[in-house]
């Protein structure tokens, strides 16, 4: 078991900057989740985590231990690929082994570990079977039985379930926390799904561009993003974002763009007059409105998404931007039918559109 | 149209043109191996029966050349298969500028059976060979004659080899592009060795092409003739006149042609038996594998 450190990781392939200047402190026993989108550079800083690819500068650091030099097997790194990656034509239980190769232990020992850890993971049943003859979500299990059968420093997880259905994702990633906590294992986890991320992680790291956005737990992420990219990444369904211009009326900070003004919250009481900013709202904290008023939004029906116990309402606002609201399940509108839209001022966030950071309040 | 009747109409000329150059020979070979055919007072037929399939089989050079054209196969199958595997290994890790040499080694291929039997037959010779040549590169003054009669057949197969292995070698590496590069990283995070990495990742999605290539190459060098009539003419003496050989010097030379065709039946029957027992022994697991 292991904390984790990287420090100043860089990872230069060619012309393109995969990794930049990543500081990354992982507790020992934490499930930390690596989240961004498609090319944002989480595989690579997992491949360096593990062994698998030099970094070009930076170091990394197991416990006290220095490993940036290490192989996979020296930092003792179990790690489990995309789609559940097997060899082919080994069976169950040889690739469980297979992880045993070089631990030097005696045939009878590693079949006793080879058994545990595939009762562990519920795949005992499985072990003489080829990986071709397995479900998806059963060799996903085996991968997990191969990973955890070496009791490793670390588990790494790069997009495991991204290859299943969800409903067996559901299962699979409730399984993999309940066995991460009982193993008290350090865990990286490697996806671009935020619903993923949020009910996997102690703490996300939104990656963007090779370097680390923000990291935090699931509520910090998700109640407070510290910048318009994280915002718009985490939740669902999407953010809403107003683009507009900070002036002061009747001596209060308020947002105003062509189609509305909202004052802003008690806690913005000092903000100067500005320009360029970005206020951004939660689907779940639109409220529809029939008539048009102080802080409210016109907005036009485009369509309605139910999901049972409650629906969505998609909507145009008058700069032609999409505007979503959570609405109670027996909402009903027509498209093309005008509504207004109207929020609690403290449920609002505020950024600069230039930078994309949260404008301080 | 329908489809079947689409499938008659471009398939029935090929049919009839099959049965026109491949049946009519067949059948007249049959027919002339129950036959005693003399050239000598006019052209004649006698009809002997089974005289000609058990003379053939009480014949010490058939059993002998048959023997030949066995060795000559399984050394060609073995350095084909080591050869195209190097080659594709080594294709397989070119990068950046030497890619263009992938396109280069398909041309040993592209040299027909004949031509490479002469390019061997002044490769093997004594006095200007690559043998001679090698040795001297050590301060020799010797002669090596790769094409002596204890060596003649290994240095056949060799030829043969190489005119095949960049075939084979395309075929491998097309297989090997299709291993998902990270079940590398998986052997990495297991520390397996260079030969088990070999053996688990590499290998398994190889073993179909090298038994497909196995029946082509056993079949391809049991029926060769053009590439060794070049190179070593079944010589010298007879070391190298493999069944093939036999087959055209009984048929051609001493005009027996009765005899020839039932023994050139002998033969289709070892390669039929040959590629019979390899599907029966290999090819069906690694169907199954598959
Ligand atoms: N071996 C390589 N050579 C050159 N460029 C690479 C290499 N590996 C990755 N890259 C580049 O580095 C960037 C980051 O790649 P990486 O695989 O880490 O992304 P990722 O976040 O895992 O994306 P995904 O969600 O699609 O798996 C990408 O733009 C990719 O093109
Ligand atoms: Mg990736």
């Amino acid at each position: 078991m292991a904390r984790i450190e990287l420090i100043n990781l860089e990872k230069v392939f060619g012309e393109q900057h995969a990794v930049r200047a990543l500081d990354l402190e992982i507790a020992d026993g934490e499930l930390l989740v690596l989240l961004g989108p498609s090319g944002c550079g989480k595989s690579t800083t997992m491949n360096m985590i593990a062994g698998l690819l030099p970094p070009t500068s930076g170091s990394i650091v197991f416990g006290d231990r220095e490993v940036t030099d290490e192989s996979p097997y020296q930092r003792n790194v179990a790690m489990v690929f995309q789609s559940s990656l097997l060899y082919p034509h080994l069976t169950a239980r040889q690739n469980i082994q297979m992880s045993l190769k070089r631990s030097g232990l005696s045939k009878s020992d590693v079949s006793q570990r080879v058994t545990e850890a595939a009762t562990t993971v519920d795949v005992a049943h499985l072990l003489d079977k080829m990986p071709g003859q397995l479900s998806g979500g059963e060799r996903q299990r085996v991968a997990t039985a191969k990973a955890i059968v070496r009791q490793p420093a670390c588990f790494l997880l790069d997009e495991p379930l991204a290859a299943l259905d969800a409903a067996l994702r559901m299962t699979l990633r409730s399984e993999l926390v309940n066995l991460q906590k009982r193993l008290n294992t350090t865990m990286v986890f490697v996806t671009h799904d935020q619903v993923e991320a949020m009910t996997m992680g102690d703490r996300i790291g939104v990656m963007r561009n090779g370097g680390l956005e923000q990291i935090g737990t699931p509520n910090d992420i998700y109640n407070n993003p510290e910048s318009l990219f994280v915002a718009g990444f985490v939740g669902s369904p999407p953010m809403n974002f107003f683009a507009g211009d900070i002036e002061t009326v009747d001596g209060q900070p308020t947002f105003v763009n062509a189609f509305a003004r909202f004052r802003l919250a008690d806690a913005y009481g000092q903000l100067a007059p500005r320009s360029g900013v970005t206020l951004t709202v939660r689907p779940q904290f639109m409220r529809i409105v029939s008539e048009a008023g102080e802080g409210t939004v016109p907005l036009t029906v485009y369509a309605i998404e139910h999901l049972g116990n409650e629906s969505v309402l998609i909507a145009d606002a008058p700069d032609g931007s999409k505007v979503r609201a959570v609405v109670a399940a027996g909402f009903e509108a027509k498209i093309g039918q005008a509504l207004h839209a109207s929020f609690d001022p403290s449920n609002a966030g505020l950024f600069d559109t230039k930078t994309e950071r949260r404008v301080a309040q | 149209m329908s489809n079947l009747q689409f499938a008659l109409l471009v398939t029935v000329p090929v049919l009839c043109f099959l049965v026109i150059v491949v049946a009519y020979p067949l059948g007249y070979a049959l027919w002339v191996s129950f036959h005693e055919v003399s050239f000598f007072g006019g052209y004649s037929t006698e009809w002997v029966g089974l005289d000609n399939y058990v003379a053939v089989l009480e014949d010490g050079d058939f059993w002998r050349s048959a023997l030949l054209s066995v060795r000559f196969t399984v050394e060609s199958v073995i350095f084909t298969m080591l050869i195209g595997l190097g080659l594709a290994l080594i294709l397989r890790d070119l990068r950046g500028r030497w890619v263009w040499l992938r396109a280069i080694l398909i041309l040993p291929w592209a040299v027909s059976p004949y031509g490479t039997g002469i390019l061997f037959a002044f490769l093997g010779r004594g006095q200007s060979g690559i043998g001679t040549a090698f040795i001297s590169l050590f301060g020799s003054e010797e002669t090596i004659n790769l094409i002596a009669a204890n060596i003649v057949v290994e240095y056949l197969a060799l030829g043969n080899a190489w005119n095949l292995a960049p075939l084979l070698a395309f075929f491998l590496l097309a297989s090997m592009m299709t291993t998902p590069s990270r079940l590398y990283d998986l052997a990495a995070i297991d520390q397996i060795n260079r030969f088990e990495v070999f053996l688990h990742v590499t290998l398994p999605p190889l073993r179909f092409t090298f038994f497909v290539f196995t029946c082509i190459i056993t079949v391809l060098s049991l029926k060769q003739f053009d590439y060794i009539f070049t190179e070593t003419q079944g010589g010298p003496g007879n070391a190298s006149s493999v069944l093939t050989y036999q087959l055209y010097k009984i048929s051609f030379v001493n005009l027996e042609l009765g005899l020839g065709a039932a023994m050139s039946f002998y033969l289709l029957f070892l390669i039929l038996a040959v590629t019979l027992g390899l599907y029966f022994f290999w090819g069906r697991r690694e169907a199954r594998n598959a």
